[in-house]
């Protein structure tokens, strides 16, 4: 999921440090939420489209990853507005399409993110920050093992479907369901020990200790990491002004 | 049972907390991606306590859910939810070590409940937070809501509903914990 995710790509916003990008997100996500009036929404929208040009990844691209998301969501959204807000047909309306935008808004700082973001930047980060370097090890194993244990859980289910367990849902008889997930915890949660304990030992094999030191990367931020930090920073602002 | 964090523990933490997001993905882009918010609260409010309340008792040392609780957060914000960071960042240390304290003082006397208020405690500070934020500064989706559920006796009862579904998640954690307790590789982690 991350791996399809991540677009490797040569542009600005790749190239910004972790600590820019994740930052600029924390401030986007609750004024995109609910602190944006929906001026300040159209000036974000505005800045998303901005930094979308700038990390060369391509509308298309972009869209193909965020549909999925933002297309049941709206239409979701609308269909709530319309059934519990007070008013007349417009009103109702316009009030679920201002929640849809804020939504877009959202999800989609959330996909730049997560698009031009590589996952192994992320433990980086918190190395940087001088956090004990043992989560900085954890998350990055982590990331590691959850191809692995995608692939555990896959083996379990096709193990159980082998020996005749009925993995479809039914209205009429949902229990059987429930029945079928539950005979899948205490296998794929075995597993996923397992899998954490041969990972471990090979680090312990290779001479990792948490309690040890560790070479921490250097911090450089660069020009534009000031200047989109400054922008966001702006935006965050006038939200709260505005609000 | 070693005091400090071994590597085994560290990585038996962000294992759960892998197998709990790739869970929280597939319910993400099947069940709440169709349905909107309506199943969220009834998904997350079972999930949740049942991964949490699992590495409590499973590493059974103070910090353990808060560390999990960390990688979790970490691990979503490289998906585009909307739910992940903003109110949990608060959360991660208030339910983490909430979780394991309450584990820690049930452990040793009352073992058999450990699991069932572990849950109860996760969840009813996820429904306060999410109170708190709505009377606070309002929810995106706050006009959507019926406005007879905005009243004293209803926001009780489904605290009092979500809390008790939370003990039940964490009372299932342990019935499994239990399950797997004199397995080699439950010994070999907590070694």
């Amino acid at each position: 999921m991350i791996g399809n995710l991540f677009v490797q790509k040569k542009s600005i916003i790749h190239d910004l440090d972790f600590w820019t990008k994740f930052v600029c997100f924390l401030l986007f996500l609750p004024l995109s939420a609910f602190l944006a009036s929906p001026k300040v929404l159209l000036v974000l929208l505005g800045f998303l489209v901005l930094l979308l040009f700038l990390s060369y990844i391509g509308l298309i691209k972009f869209w193909q990853s965020a549909k999925l998301y933002l297309i049941p969501l709206s239409i979701g959204i609308i269909v709530l507005s319309l059934l519990f807000s007070s008013g007349n047909f417009e009103t109702r309306f316009l009030e679920g399409l201002i929640l849809v935008i804020r939504f877009t808004v959202l999800i989609s700082f959330g996909i730049l993110f997560a698009m031009t973001t590589n996952p192994i930047e992320i433990p980086g980060g918190f190395l940087r920050a001088h956090l004990p370097h043992k989560f900085g090890i954890t998350l990055m194993v982590g990331y590691r093992m959850m191809p692995l244990i995608s692939n555990k859980i896959t083996t379990v289910i096709n193990a159980q479907k082998a020996r005749g367990a009925n993995t479809g849902f039914s209205l009429k008889n949902p229990g059987q369901f429930f029945y079928f997930a539950s005979s899948l915890i205490v296998p794929i949660i075995h597993s996923t020990l397992e899998t954490s304990v041969r990972l471990s030992d090979t680090l312990i094999s290779r001479g990792y200790d948490p309690e040890g030191k560790i070479t921490v990367p250097e911090t450089k931020f660069s020009l534009f990491d000031y200047l989109i930090f400054s922008f966001a920073l702006a935006i965050t602002l006038l939200g709260f002004l505005i609000h | 049972m070693k005091k400090g964090w071994t590597t085994t523990k560290l990585i038996t933490i962000g294992a759960i907390a892998v197998l709990r997001f790739l869970i929280g993905v597939v319910f993400y882009t099947t069940v709440l991606a169709s349905t909107g918010n309506i199943f969220s609260g009834l998904t997350y409010g079972v999930i949740g306590p049942f991964f949490i309340v699992f590495v409590s008792l499973l590493i059974n040392q103070f910090g353990a859910a808060a560390i999990y609780l960390l990688l979790v957060n970490i691990f979503t914000m490289t998906l585009p939810t909307i739910l992940p960071l903003f109110t949990n960042l608060f959360l991660i240390p208030v339910k983490g070590f909430s979780v394991d304290g309450v584990n820690l003082l049930l452990a040793k006397k009352h073992r058999a409940l450990s699991g069932f208020v572990c849950g109860f405690v996760h969840n009813l500070l996820d429904y306060l937070m999410m109170v708190i934020i709505f009377f606070t500064v309002g929810l995106p989706s706050a006009k959507n809501i019926p406005s007879f559920l905005i009243s004293f006796k209803w926001i009780t009862l489904l605290g009092i509903l979500l809390s008790v579904l939370g003990g039940i998640s964490g009372y299932l954690a342990q019935v499994v914990y239990n399950k797997l307790s004199r397995t080699s590789i439950v010994k070999r982690i907590q070694k």
